[in-house]
């Protein structure tokens, strides 16, 4: 059986048994069901790996000092947006 | 009412704190900027591979959530709407790096001090935490090769863990899509990196 990208049920049950949040009926059926279709088997052993593969790698965080440089650019960009607000002023007034 | 001290707009929603920013509070944006730090670059970093590259894209990111601070509405979640303003930029990014050369599937090596690996199980052994380490880093590597559609998917959910409602939302696409195309792409990684999934499966 091929898995259809439209058989919506499926997916959710081959997501849910990838990241563990079947419950125990619910797994009971979905194994009767893998034991029944490779196919499915195999994606859902593949998303389980893969998932907690990702759920436990590396965080990357902001570098030391990002708040400073970015309140830095900040301060750039208010300046530029009262530049601009200036500008805007002064072609109403001439108006 | 605008809310200016910092201890009161630590306590908003980030709903409330944006509608302070839209309500002139230039404090807001300090409030933002702390909250989301670490989720956009743990987010944008999986496009860029590079530190440098990651902030400059973060810092862009939150200019434009000052910038476009009075189109955003309170019917969607303020995370979801800096993702989606995150995700935009990275592919533009992204498009035009691919434009201009062959993409180094490679970390920066140089930034190896600043990555924090985190592995929940402390009793892990030593050799256990170097596969480990080192079947992610194959994992890096292919996410880079998927198409965009599924990394996409894969990184909002798998790496920023956020709900089918929202990355349906983000990417514009319907929830069963998504649903679908999370399954297809961790199918494709898993073939892509066989070899590590094999030897830990046996």
């Amino acid at each position: 059986m091929d898995i259809s990208n439209n058989d919506n049920t499926l997916h959710e049950f081959i997501n849910d048994f990838a990241e563990s949040k079947l419950s125990k009926p619910e797994l009971q059926a979905f194994s009767e069901l893998m034991e029944q279709n490779p196919e499915v088997r195999k994606m859902s052993y593949a998303g389980m790996i893969i998932h907690n593969k990702f759920r436990t790698s590396d965080k990357i965080r902001a570098k030391k000092g990002f708040e400073q440089r970015m309140a830095a650019r900040f301060a750039e960009e208010m300046k530029r947006e009262a530049v601009e607000e200036n500008i805007e002023l002064n072609s109403v007034n001439a108006d | 009412m605008a809310t200016s001290n910092s201890v009161q707009l630590r306590q908003l929603s980030d709903e409330d704190v944006m509608e302070q920013l839209q309500a002139g509070v230039v404090q807001a944006f300090d409030e933002i900027v702390r909250r989301y730090k670490d989720r956009l670059h743990n987010f944008l970093f999986r496009y860029t591979q590079n530190h440098q590259d990651c902030e400059d894209l973060v810092q862009e990111t939150f200019l434009r959530v000052y910038r476009s601070r009075h189109s955003y509405e309170r019917i969607a979640k303020l995370s979801t709407w800096m993702y989606t303003i995150a995700l935009n930029l990275a592919k533009t990014m992204y498009k035009k790096k691919q434009r201009m050369t062959t993409i180094s599937i490679h970390a920066d090596p140089a930034d190896s001090e600043s990555r924090e690996f985190e592995i929940e199980d402390s009793t892990i052994s030593q050799e256990e935490a170097l596969h480990q380490k080192m079947s992610v880093s194959e994992l890096e590597k292919a996410l880079l090769k998927l198409n965009e559609d599924f990394r996409e998917v894969i990184v909002l959910r798998d790496i920023q863990q956020l709900s089918y409602e929202e990355i349906a939302e983000i990417t514009d696409t319907a929830m069963g899509t998504v649903k679908s195309r999370i399954n297809r792409a961790r199918q494709q990684l898993q073939e892509m990196i066989g070899d590590f999934v094999y030897s830990e499966t046996n």
